[in-house]
C-alpha cells in the first residue's frame, strides 16, 4: 500500500508554541509540520527539552496559559483546524477523538477519586450514557488492559495500583471512547524496564481492538521507535530535523543529529569493546537558540553558513524530509 | 488504621500526664502558694478591723499552717501530692478514697468555693458557642475568597484583596474586636450600634422565662456580632491564603491536565477535581483551629468581657485560684489533644491515600 | 529657629539611620564575616531570588523602611529622651543622653548618666532639668522672669512672716515655728541669689545645651497640664498623641514600644529557629529511634497551651524581658520550624547528591552544613517574617493580659489594656497602639509575602 492511498488524519502546519518566562520568550516549538495518517504509529523522537511534549500538548490545546501560548500554525484533524475551535468544541474532541496518555502514571490520576470514577467520568461526559452503562464499559476496558477482577478494582484508588497498573488504567481511560488518535507522551519512561515492553505491546493490542486509532508516540528511546513505529520524526531545538519511514531511518540516517543518536545506541552487530559514540556538547538553552541550524554547535560537519542560516526542511526523497544544508537528494542521501 | 487511632488515643494520657505533672511542679515550687494566700487574706481582714501591731499578724499560728499544708497536700512529696491530685493515690482527707481528676474531682475553687468541674462546665459552652460560630464563619468567608483569588491569580482583585488579607493578618483578633467596639459601641463616630462587650444583656434569663424568645435571640445576636468578627479576623488571613495556595498548587497538578485531556469542562475540573484535593489541608486545620479557639478565647473573652473558659482562666490566674487554674489547664490540654485526633480522623476521611502506620 | 533646629535634627536622624542601614551595617557584616573566615558564595539561585525580591516593590520598600526604622530605634536614647545630648555650663561639659545610650547598649559597662542640678546653674541635688536648662540658655529672659517670680513670692512670704511674727509672750513652739519659716525663707533668698549669680553665665552664652529630637523620655510624667491624666492629644498643648493614664507622653512610649516589640520578636525568632533547626535537623538526618522519641516529645510539647502556661508562669515569676524571651522560645518558638526542617532533611537526605557525599566519605557535619542546610533554607526563610508577626502579637497579647513585661515598660499591649478600660472616653489610648502595631506588622507581612514570592513563586497556568 503506497502512502498516498492512506488518508491524512492529522496535519501540523508550521506550529509555533512559545512560553513567556521572566520577560523573555522561549520558542519551545518553532515551526513544526508533519502529517499522521490513519492507522499508523508515528514516532516523535528527541532529547528532553527538544519540544516534543509541547508539540503533543499543543495538539490537545493543553498548553498552560500563561506562560505558554500557541503563537501560530494549523493543526488539522480530519481536515478541521483545531485552533479555530471554541473551547466547548475542543472539549468534544478531547478524550473522544484524540486522547492522551501521560508520562507519570503516579501523578496523572487524581488521588482522591476511585479508578472507576475517573474512568466513568470521561465515558459519561462524551456518550451521555447511564451510570450503569458507563460502569460496564469501564469494566470492559479494565479487562481489556489486563487488570484482573476489574469490577472490584474499579472501586480502588490510584494509590492502590502499581505504576504499571496505573498506566494500564490510563490506557483504558484513553481508549474507552475509541478515539481516532492516541497521543502517548513517553508512556513507559517512568516504568520499570520489565514492564515497559508489556505496556507498549498492550497499547498496540488494545488499540487494534478499539477502533484502530493512529498513535503519536513521543519518546526519547530509539529502540522503542524501532520496535513500534511506522514512521518517525526527529526533533531538535523545537524543530523537526528529519522525517522518515522507520526502516529507512535506521538504515541510512540523513541528518547528522540522527546519525549521532543512532551511533550512540549499543548495537549487537557492532564489535564489542568499542566505546559508544556520544554527541559532544549540550542541547542549547531554549531561551537562547542560535540563529542558524540548531544543531550546528554540536555538528561534526558544520560549515560557517550552518551557524548563520537556518536550513529548510526539504523533501530529499519521496517521504523523506531533512533539515540540513549539507544533505541533498541526488546521491540517495548524503552529499558528504 | 484502627490500631493507629488506638495508639493515638493511648498517647493522650501520657501527654496529659507529662503536661499536668510539669505544671503541678511549677505551681508547687512557686512562691505565693495557698498558704501565702491565706496569710494575705487574714492580713486584709485584720487590716480592715484596724489596730494591733502589724508585724505579729504576718505569721499564722503553726497549727493553722499545718492544717493548710495538709489540706493542700503540701506536707506530701511532690510526686505523691501529684498522684493524689490525679486520683491515682488515696486521699486521707476523703477517707482514703481515690478522688482526683481521673474521678472528675478537681477540688474546690478558692475564690468561689464551688467545685471546679461545675464552674468549668458552666463556662465551657459559652466558649464553644463563639468558637464554633467563629470557625464556620471563617470557612464561609475564606473558602470562596481563596477560590476566587486563586482563579484570578495576580489580577486586580487578587492584589487588592491580598492587601486586606494582610491587614487582617497584622491585626490580632482581639485588637480587631477592640477597634470594632471603639467604632460601633461608643459615640466616637456616632454609631453606637452594638453593646460594649458581655455575653447577654442583664435580665436575659428573666426575659427567657417570660417567653420573650424573639427578644432573647435578637439580644444574643447583638452581643455575638463583634466577638465573632474578632474570631474570624484571627484565622481568616491564614485560611484564605492556605485555600488559595492549595488550589493553585492543585490546579498545576498533572491530574488536572489528565482531566482536561478527557474532555471535561473547566468548571468540573476546577470545582470537582482540584477543589476536592485542595480542601484536604483545610479540613485538617479543624483540630488546630480548636486549639487556637481556646488561645484566642483568652484574649477575646477578656476584651469583650464574655464569661467563657478563657476569662475563667484569666481570672483564676489573677486570683491565684490554683484548683481552677489546674482545671482549666487540664481542659485546655484535653481539647488540644482531642483536636489533634479529630484532625487525623478528618484526614483519614477526606484523603484516601492516608494509611496511618 | 525652633522649627529649623527640629527639622535639622530630623534630617540628621533620618539620613543617619538610612546610611547606617544601607551602608554601614552591611559593610560591618561583610567585614565580620570575612574576619571569621566565612566566605559566602552567592549561588545563581540565591542571586535570582534576591533579584526577584528587589523587583517586588512593596515588599522591598517595606523592608527598607522597617529596617531603617529599627536601626534608628536602636539609638532612641539620643533621639527621644528628656536628657540633653550635650550640656555645657561654665566649663562643665556632659553628654547625658549619649551616656544613657552607652549604658543601655553595653550591659557590662556602668556609665554615669547623672548630672547634679547645682553643677549646671540650677538648684538642688537632683538631676538637671535639661529642658529648663535648654530654655534658659536659649532665652536668659526666661531665667530672669523665673528669678522675678521667685523674688516676688519670697517678698510676699516675707511680709506675711513679718506680720505674724510672735511677741515675747507667745509660747516657745511659736517662736520655733517662726524661726523655721525664717530659715526657709533665707534659704530661698539664697537660691535666688545663686540663680541671679548664674544669670551671668546664661547671658554670656557659655551655657548651652542640645536636646534630642523629641525631648521627653518614656519614663517621664508630664504633669504640667491642668487636667489629670490621661490627656487627650491636641496640637495646642503639644501632646501629639496624648498621655497614658499615669501621664506619660505617648510619643516616646510608642517609639520605645516599637523597639522593644521588634527586638523581642527578632531575638525569639532567631534563637527559636536556631534551636528548631538543630532539633529538626538531627531528627531528619539521623532518623530511627532518635527521630521517633523526639518526635513524640515534640508532639507532647506542642500540646501545651502555651499562652495559658506562660500566663501561669508569668503570674508567679513576674518575668523580665529576657525571661519572657526564654519562656516563649522554650514553649513555642523552636517547635514550628522543626517539622519543616525535619521534613526537608528527610527529603534531601534521600536524594542522590547526599548519597554521593556520604559514599565519598564526607563527614556528617559537613554534609549537613554544606549540602543539606542550604537546600532546606526555603521554608526557614519564608516562614521567618510570619513567625515575627506571631511573636510581636504574642508579646502584645501577654502585655494586654497583664502577664508580659514588667509594669512601666513601654508596650503596645499595656496601652491597649489601658485603652480597653477607658474606651468610651479616651479612644486615643486604643487608636495609637493599634495604628503603630498594625503599620509595623503590615510592613513585616509585606516583607514576608515578598520573600515568599521571591523564593517560591506561585503560578497560575490556566487550562481550559
Amino acid at each position: 500500500m503506497s502512502r498516498d492511498d492512506r488518508q491524512k488524519l492529522l496535519e501540523l502546519r508550521d506550529l509555533r508554541t512559545y512560553f513567556d518566562v521572566e520577560g523573555r520568550t522561549a520558542k519551545a516549538v518553532d515551526g513544526v509540520s508533519f502529517d499522521i495518517y490513519t492507522n499508523e504509529v508515528f514516532g516523535l523522537v528527541g532529547e528532553s527539552g527538544s519540544g516534543k511534549s509541547v508539540t503533543s500538548l499543543s495538539i490537545m490545546r493543553l498548553i498552560p496559559n500563561p506562560p505558554g501560548r500557541i503563537e501560530s500554525g494549523e493543526i488539522r484533524f480530519r481536515g478541521q483546524n483545531l485552533l479555530d475551535l471554541s473551547f466547548a468544541e475542543m472539549r468534544k474532541i478531547r478524550g473522544n477523538d484524540i486522547s492522551m496518555i501521560f508520562q507519570e502514571p503516579m501523578t496523572a490520576l487524581n488521588p482522591v477519586f476511585t479508578i472507576g470514577y475517573q474512568l466513568r467520568e470521561g465515558i459519561r461526559y462524551h456518550s451521555k450514557c447511564s451510570k450503569a452503562e458507563a460502569e460496564d464499559r469501564a469494566t470492559e476496558m479494565l479487562d481489556l488492559v489486563g487488570i484482573p477482577d476489574p469490577r472490584r478494582r474499579l472501586k480502588d484508588y490510584p494509590h492502590q495500583f502499581s505504576g504499571g497498573m496505573r498506566q494500564r488504567a490510563m490506557i483504558a481511560m484513553a481508549l474507552s471512547m475509541e478515539p481516532g488518535l492516541l497521543i502517548a507522551d513517553e508512556p513507559t519512561t517512568a516504568l520499570d524496564v520489565t514492564i515497559q515492553a508489556q505496556i507498549l505491546e498492550l497499547m498496540l493490542k488494545v488499540r487494534e481492538k478499539t477502533g484502530d486509532a493512529s498513535i503519536l508516540l513521543i519518546t526519547h528511546d530509539l529502540a522503542v521507535v524501532a520496535e513500534t513505529c511506522d514512521r518517525v520524526a526527529v526533533m531538535y531545538g523545537g524543530k523537526i530535523q528529519e522525517i522518515s519511514e522507520v526502516k529507512a531511518l535506521f538504515k541510512t540516517p540523513l541528518h547528522p543529529y540522527t546519525q549521532g543518536l543512532l551511533s550512540s545506541l549499543p548495537r549487537p552487530d557492532k564489535q564489542k569493546k568499542t566505546r559508544l559514540d556520544t554527541i559532544p556538547g549540550i542541547v542549547p538553552s531554549i531561551m537562547s537558540m542560535p540563529p542558524g541550524c540548531k544543531f550546528a554547535a554540536r555538528c561534526p560537519i558544520a560549515e560557517p553558513r550552518c551557524e548563520r542560516d537556518e536550513p529548510e526542511l526539504r523533501e530529499i526523497t519521496p517521504g523523506r524530509f531533512c533539515r540540513c544544508h549539507l544533505v541533498d537528494g541526488k546521491g540517495g542521501g548524503r552529499a558528504w | 488504621m484502627i490500631s493507629y487511632f488506638v495508639r493515638r488515643i493511648l498517647l493522650i494520657p501520657i501527654t496529659f500526664m507529662c503536661i499536668t505533672f510539669l505544671v503541678y511542679f511549677v505551681m508547687r515550687s512557686a512562691p505565693g502558694g495557698p498558704i501565702e494566700q491565706a496569710r494575705q487574706q487574714i492580713m486584709m481582714q485584720d487590716g480592715g478591723g484596724g489596730g494591733g501591731a502589724a508585724g505579729e499578724d504576718l505569721e499564722l499560728p503553726q497549727a493553722a499552717i499545718d492544717q493548710l499544708k495538709r489540706y493542700y497536700k503540701l506536707d506530701k512529696s511532690k510526686p505523691h501530692g501529684y498522684l493524689i491530685w490525679l486520683g491515682l493515690a488515696p486521699d486521707e482527707d476523703k477517707g482514703d478514697r481515690f478522688s482526683g481528676i481521673v474521678q472528675g474531682d478537681f477540688g474546690r475553687s478558692y475564690l468561689w468555693s464551688d467545685p471546679v468541674i461545675e464552674t468549668i462546665t458552666s463556662r465551657f459552652p459559652i466558649s464553644i458557642y463563639f468558637g464554633l460560630i467563629g470557625y464556620f464563619a471563617t470557612w464561609l468567608v475564606c473558602v470562596p475568597l481563596g477560590i476566587k483569588k486563586a482563579l484570578n491569580h495576580r489580577s486586580m482583585f487578587d492584589t487588592g484583596s491580598s492587601m486586606a488579607v494582610f491587614l487582617g493578618y497584622s491585626i490580632p483578633g482581639f485588637v480587631a474586636a477592640m477597634i470594632l467596639m471603639l467604632l460601633f459601641s461608643t459615640e466616637l463616630i456616632g454609631c453606637d450600634w452594638f453593646p460594649l462587650g458581655g455575653f447577654r444583656s442583664e435580665g436575659w434569663d428573666d426575659m427567657w422565662a417570660k417567653g420573650e424568645v424573639w427578644w432573647c435571640i435578637k439580644d444574643q445576636l447583638h452581643h455575638t456580632f463583634i466577638p465573632i468578627i474578632g474570631y474570624v479576623m484571627g484565622g481568616f488571613a491564614t485560611m484564605t491564603i492556605l485555600m488559595k495556595n492549595s488550589l493553585l498548587d492543585n490546579l498545576g497538578a498533572d491530574y488536572v491536565r489528565t482531566a482536561f485531556a478527557k474532555g471535561l469542562p473547566e468548571n468540573r475540573v476546577v470545582f470537582v477535581h482540584a477543589l476536592r484535593n485542595s480542601m484536604i489541608p483545610l479540613c485538617v486545620s479543624i483540630g488546630h483551629a480548636i486549639g487556637l479557639m481556646l488561645a484566642g478565647s483568652f484574649l477575646l473573652e477578656k476584651t469583650c468581657n464574655i464569661p467563657g473558659l478563657g476569662l475563667l482562666g484569666f481570672e483564676s490566674i489573677v486570683g491565684r485560684d490554683y484548683p481552677v487554674i489546674m482545671g482549666v489547664l487540664v481542659f485546655a490540654v484535653l481539647i488540644k489533644l482531642v483536636g489533634n485526633i479529630l484532625s487525623d480522623i478528618v484526614l483519614a476521611f477526606v484523603d484516601p491515600r492516608v494509611r496511618f502506620s | 529657629m525652633d522649627v529649623l533646629s527640629f527639622l535639622l535634627k530630623l534630617v540628621v536622624v533620618v539620613a543617619g539611620g538610612w546610611l547606617m542601614t544601607t551602608r554601614a551595617i552591611p559593610w560591618i557584616f561583610v567585614r565580620l564575616a570575612r574576619l571569621v573566615g566565612f566566605r559566602a558564595k552567592i549561588t545563581p539561585v540565591t542571586r535570582r531570588r534576591v533579584d526577584r525580591f528587589k523587583r517586588i516593590k512593596r515588599g522591598y520598600w517595606a523592608f527598607r523602611l522597617l529596617s531603617t526604622l529599627f536601626v534608628i530605634s536602636l539609638f532612641l536614647e539620643v533621639i527621644v529622651s528628656g536628657r540633653a545630648l550635650v550640656v555645657v555650663y561654665d566649663g562643665e561639659v556632659a553628654f547625658p543622653a549619649v551616656a544613657e545610650w552607652v549604658d543601655n547598649a553595653a550591659f557590662f559597662t556602668d556609665v554615669n548618666t547623672f548630672n547634679k542640678a547645682s553643677d549646671f546653674g540650677q538648684i538642688g541635688e537632683s538631676e538637671v532639668d535639661y529642658r529648663q536648662f535648654d530654655e534658659w540658655s536659649e532665652d536668659p529672659g526666661a531665667l530672669r522672669s523665673e528669678i522675678a517670680n521667685r523674688t516676688a513670692d519670697a517678698d510676699a512670704d516675707a511680709a506675711e512672716i513679718a506680720a505674724s511674727a510672735p511677741t515675747a509672750d507667745d509660747k516657745e513652739w511659736k517662736h520655733k515655728a517662726h524661726q523655721r519659716k525664717v530659715t526657709k525663707l533665707e534659704k530661698r533668698r539664697g537660691e535666688i541669689e545663686t540663680l541671679t549669680a548664674n544669670l551671668d553665665v546664661f547671658e554670656n552664652g557659655t551655657a548651652f545645651a542640645v536636646m534630642p529630637l523629641y525631648p521627653y523620655s518614656p519614663s517621664e510624667f508630664r504633669h504640667e497640664f491642668e487636667k489629670n491624666p490621661p490627656n487627650k492629644p491636641s496640637f495646642s498643648t503639644g501632646l501629639l498623641l496624648g498621655t497614658d493614664v499615669s501621664g506619660r507622653d505617648l510619643v516616646p512610649l510608642m517609639a520605645y514600644a516599637f523597639r522593644i516589640s521588634l527586638s523581642f520578636a527578632l531575638i525569639v525568632a532567631f534563637v527559636g529557629y536556631f534551636v528548631g533547626i538543630i532539633v529538626g535537623g538531627v531528627q531528619g538526618y539521623f532518623g530511627g529511634w532518635t527521630d521517633i522519641l523526639s518526635q513524640r516529645f515534640v508532639e507532647i510539647w506542642g500540646s501545651i497551651p502555651f499562652l495559658f502556661t506562660i500566663m501561669i508562669i508569668a503570674s508567679i515569676l513576674r518575668p523580665s524581658f529576657l525571661i519572657l524571651v526564654g519562656l516563649l522560645i522554650l514553649l513555642r518558638a523552636w517547635l514550628g520550624i522543626t517539622y519543616y526542617v525535619r521534613g526537608e532533611f528527610y527529603r534531601e537526605k534521600s536524594k542522590d547528591y547526599v548519597h554521593a557525599a556520604i559514599a565519598s566519605g564526607v563527614s556528617d557535619r559537613k554534609i549537613i552544613l554544606k549540602h543539606i542546610l542550604p537546600n532546606s533554607i526555603v521554608p526557614i526563610v519564608t516562614f521567618a517574617p510570619f513567625a515575627i508577626v506571631g511573636y510581636v502579637n504574642a508579646l502584645v497579647s501577654l502585655d494586654f493580659l497583664g502577664f508580659g513585661l514588667p509594669a512601666g515598660t513601654p508596650s503596645w499591649g499595656g496601652l491597649l489594656r489601658q485603652g480597653l478600660e477607658n474606651i468610651t472616653f479616651y479612644p486615643h489610648l486604643v487608636i495609637a497602639p493599634v495604628v503603630a502595631l498594625a503599620l509595623t506588622l503590615y510592613c513585616v507581612v509585606m516583607i514576608g509575602e515578598a520573600v515568599r514570592e521571591a523564593f517560591d513563586p506561585k503560578v497560575f497556568s490556566r487550562l481550559r
